[in-house]
């Protein structure tokens, strides 16, 4: 089902790879590298598509190590996450052995350049992989398998249909039968209780005492047999309301015999005299971390608070106590008992269980060290980053970018790839947590602004003009952010270089618009084509460029009406202009000042020219030029959000009006004014 | 008796007790040795990071990791996209180096294998003080735009003009059959290194642009006259060679010399 198990490390070499039966085409983990990982985007997508494959990956930070399991795009196969951090773990753990193996193993430590440079050639992982992979799938088999329905007693709409009512010892007809086969199977058993209805009829669940893995396992199937869903969520929606936690909730097993008490109305407490229990309480925000995690994970939203990972969060965290409440029907609970049986069994090496065990168990020893042993680890030199010192000084990064007119959801996704990337990193005593995670900050924020492909319009015009054709470029965008002006600009700059310049006016709808590019025309010395007002701009634009190509004009540069990106119509006018000339370049002109809603008009301007065009190959947004830019002083995140959204790079930022008021785009300036404090 | 009255007369200056003074020197003792101690680790650090290096650039997908493997391990390694750049200090493969004399078998070298995506070209510009020499590595048979563009920005560097830093073009994948020979590339990139030298005339906006200097590219040679490779300020070296099969002969020698 697989195609292919790579680990690299960050510097380029392959450390293991496993290919499976079919050849890999083309290159996807070198296109996933380009797109994802070097861009660190990785906060924001768990997968990767590229072509017929889907990619699912895990970093290791301490040793700079990537592993990625390539697949069929269209599987869909829930066990990679789980695989992956076995993996990673395994593999770690396989490089420790080789290295205590030794005669003198304190000669290698394990270290970033101990993988890259090889500097113990290590055996071949292949069999240990192969086996950790037939485990999981194994694994993966039995649970689809393990997941009866439940028979119809068990069901809530049993219990208020007349037979059941008229059951009044709490025995069924079904059940009679069940129950004498569970005597004489196992021993222990408690009183009936009440199983998850308000009124007082009987059930016929039997509550048997299940060990804590076998209730995780049972919640793992649920979720698996519910799509993803929590189980509880599916009850809730029975009508039950939102008393699911304070209905029954924690410690139920007591509760229960006791009556229910009336639930007084607290008064809300609006000004600062909340303790702080009470404002963890009242903190939506991890309340709807447990229960809708996954859902929302899968809907791809970025409302990630925190890094709890869904898939295989098998170590019970504090609030998992609503699982009091699910009774495990009897047949379940044998089948998991004979899993649990087996797994031990048979003895793997690899036990899932004890997997989750040793996890929690480290967990646990870590936070009994605390702050103390941190002191000291401090001083003696190798500081591990995690979550809990990351997180704080992240949010101010976070806010700090917000401030600066960055979008919050690409403020959440770039400080959630940061954590990423600095998680399990060591740092040395002398340095200081704050200076690491802005140096990486400002790394990310070059990256994301920093185009993949040199854009070089001089040159481009001058291998136009060898071939003896025209270089046209298109300025589109919405009303008012300054086409006209760019254009002129632009007109400016390229009569400084030598070319011969015509100017289309393919504007035909604002009025004063061809006026306007007149008057620039004869300041400017340059030749204006216009049609008046009322015609078709896309012929305009045609004639233009014939007129160029005759009279050898090297550029021209075209002016479009002003419109919105939801128009429909007007979006498609555009999408023809473009498709009939086929400019070199389409110069997306955006405003500094406009803030989130500019991501969201490049957005829809990029897809309404491809989407309306009748041919499949069309020629998008090339670059943006970003104008007003000296309105904004250092709030300069509109830039950001732009070209993180779009990947479509800023060519040249408008600072003035005058014609001279044309700047390149200069990443490290505004990379260091966004991070500026 | 006389120790005492010694130390007393010495520290006679500092006005308190004797015990007193005495323990103020030890304290002082103290402060200068942990200042000593933090001076070195940091010189230590910055030391480190001024090690002559020998830097391995060029665009994506030419065999830069290759041929930084290659010479640390005298085998073919497979390798991926790189995400981060990789520095080691070593000496060249005993395979390179058989029948060199001892000096060339056993002298380190430090090289830092650059990665090929634009994005991560911005910090580059920091290893220009450290560098020594360049290995440019280019696709022989799959020449892109950006390869003229990075060899232009690299050669237009201020930094690496004003110490004359030798180049080397590999044109690697040698092995392949459509790979072309010296000569013809030589021209080629004479070509193309005259259309770029056109393109980046100072224009108005580009003489404001001070504050960005490491980055910045400025025009070679005067555009009246003829480009050649021959009158840029860096002697550019140009081999073939197959970082696959371990053909790099030209590169080791420019290495060595």
């Amino acid at each position: 089902m697989l195609d292919k198990f790579l680990i690299f490390s960050f510097g380029g070499r392959v450390i293991f790879s496993h290919k499976f039966d079919c050849e890999i085409e083309g290159e996807p983990v070198n296109e996933l590298i380009s797109n994802i990982l070097i861009e660190d985007r990785t906060g924001s997508v768990k997968e990767y598509v590229h072509e017929n494959y889907k990619m699912k990956w895990q970093i290791e930070n301490e040793f700079e190590l990537v592993f990625v399991v390539v697949y069929q795009r269209m599987l869909q196969l829930f066990y990679l996450d789980k695989l992956l951090e076995l993996l990673q773990e395994n593999f770690l753990n396989f490089a420790r052995e080789q290295i205590n193996k030794l005669d003198n193993p304190n000669k290698f430590a394990l270290s970033p350049s101990f993988f890259s440079l090889n500097k113990l050639k290590l055996p071949d992982f292949r069999p240990h992989f192969l086996q950790i992979l037939e485990q999981v799938e194994e694994y993966d088999k039995r649970q689809k398998v393990a997941t009866k329905m439940r028979t119809f007693d068990k069901t809530d709409k049993y219990k208020n249909t007349v037979t059941a009512v008229k059951d009044k010892d709490g025995v069924g007809k079904k059940n009679k039968k069940k129950k004498n086969k569970n005597q004489n199977d196992q021993d222990e058993e408690s009183d009936s209780e009440e199983s998850n209805s308000e009124s007082n009829s009987p059930s016929l669940t039997k509550k048997k005492k299940i060990s804590k893995s076998a209730k995780r396992i049972k919640k793992l199937q649920e979720r698996q047999k519910s799509g993803g869903r929590s189980p509880k969520r599916n009850l809730r929606r029975r009508g039950r309301g939102r008393g699911g936690r304070g209905g029954r909730g924690s410690k139920s097993k007591k509760k229960i015999d006791e009556k229910p008490q009336k639930k007084i109305k607290k008064p809300m407490k609006w000004d600062n005299t909340l303790t702080k229990s009470e404002r963890r309480e009242l903190d939506q925000g991890e309340k709807l971390d447990q229960m809708q995690m996954k859902e929302i994970s899968k809907q791809n939203s970025q409302k990630l608070i925190g890094d709890k990972k869904l898939n295989l969060d098998f170590s019970a965290s504090e609030g998992e106590d609503d699982d009091d409440y699910w009774e495990l029907s009897n047949d379940e609970e044998e089948s998991i008992d004979e899993e649990e049986e087996e797994e031990e069994k048979e003895g793997f090496k690899v036990n899932l269980d004890s997997l989750k065990k040793k996890k929690k168990s480290n967990e646990t020893k870590k936070k009994k060290k605390g702050k103390v042993a941190n002191f000291f680890k401090g001083l003696k030199g190798n500081k591990e980053l995690d979550e809990e010192t990351l997180e704080p000084i992240l949010e101010k990064f976070r806010d700090h970018l917000i401030s600066r007119n960055v979008d919050s959801e690409i403020a959440q996704k770039i400080s959630d790839s940061v954590l990423l990337g600095l998680k399990g990193k060591q740092i040395g005593t002398f340095q200081r947590v704050v200076k690491i995670v802005r140096e990486k900050i400002e790394e990310v924020l070059i990256k994301i602004l920093t185009p993949k492909r040199v854009v070089n319009i001089l040159r481009d015009i001058g291998i136009s003009k060898k071939k003896k054709e025209p270089y046209s470029i298109v300025f589109v965008g919405v009303n008012g952010t300054g086409k006209s002006t760019s254009l002129a600009k632009t007109c400016y700059w390229l009569l400084q270089n030598n070319f011969t310049v015509l100017i289309a006016a393919c504007d035909t709808f604002r009025s004063g618009a061809v006026d306007q590019l007149r008057v620039h025309s004869n300041v400017l010395g340059v030749p204006l084509f216009e049609w008046g007002y009322g015609k078709p701009p896309a012929n305009i634009a045609q004639k233009a460029i014939a007129h160029a190509k005759s009279n050898n004009i090297d550029v021209v540069l075209i002016d479009t009406a002003g419109r919105m990106q939801d128009n429909e119509l007007q979006m498609r006018a555009l999408a023809n202009l473009i498709e009939l000339n086929k400019p070199n370049f389409v110069a997306f002109v955006g405003e500094a000042l406009v803030g989130n809603i500019g991501k969201d008009q490049l957005i829809k301007f990029n897809q309404g020219i491809s989407d309306y065009s009748k041919t499949n190959k069309t020629q998008l947004i090339n670059g943006i030029f970003l104008t007003k830019f000296d309105t904004i002083d250092d709030k300069v995140g509109a830039a950001l959000s732009m070209t993180y959204s779009s990947g479509i790079p800023i060519v040249f930022l408008g600072v003035g009006q005058q014609y001279v008021d044309l700047k390149k785009m200069d990443v490290k300036m505004i990379s260091k004014t966004l991070i500026k404090n | 008796m006389s120790t005492k009255e010694t130390l007393e007369s010495i520290l006679s200056f500092l006005p308190f007790p004797l015990w007193a003074n005495v323990s103020i020197l030890f304290a002082g003792l103290l402060v200068v040795c942990l200042l000593i101690y933090l001076i070195i680790k940091l010189f230590g650090r910055m030391k480190k990071s001024g090690e002559p290096s020998i830097l391995i650039v060029g665009s994506m997908n030419t065999g830069k990791s290759c041929l930084f493997y290659q010479l640390n391990e005298g085998e073919f390694v497979e390798t991926q996209r790189s995400m981060k750049e990789q520095e080691a200090t070593f000496a060249i493969h005993e395979k390179f180096v058989k029948d060199k004399d001892t000096k060339a078998q056993t002298k380190k070298y430090h090289f830092i294998d650059w990665p090929g995506s634009p994005s991560l070209r911005l910090r580059l510009s920091d290893f220009y003080p450290v560098t020594e020499k360049i290995v440019f590595v280019v696709d022989g048979t799959e020449l892109d735009d950006d390869t003229f563009e990075l060899f232009y920005k690299l050669l237009s560097a201020q930094k690496l003009k004003e110490k004359k830093i030798p180049f080397l073009v590999a044109l690697n994948k040698s092995d392949l059959i459509d790979s072309p020979d010296v000569k013809p590339m030589e021209k080629l990139f004479n070509r193309e290194l005259a259309q770029l030298n056109k393109t980046y005339a100072s224009t108005s906006f580009t003489k404001e642009q001070e504050d960005e200097t490491e980055n910045a590219i400025t025009q070679l040679l005067d555009e009246s006259e003829e480009f050649l490779i021959e009158k840029l300020q860096n002697p550019i070296k140009f081999v073939k060679s197959s970082t696959k099969n371990g053909q790099i002969d030209g590169i080791i020698d420019f290495i060595l010399n």
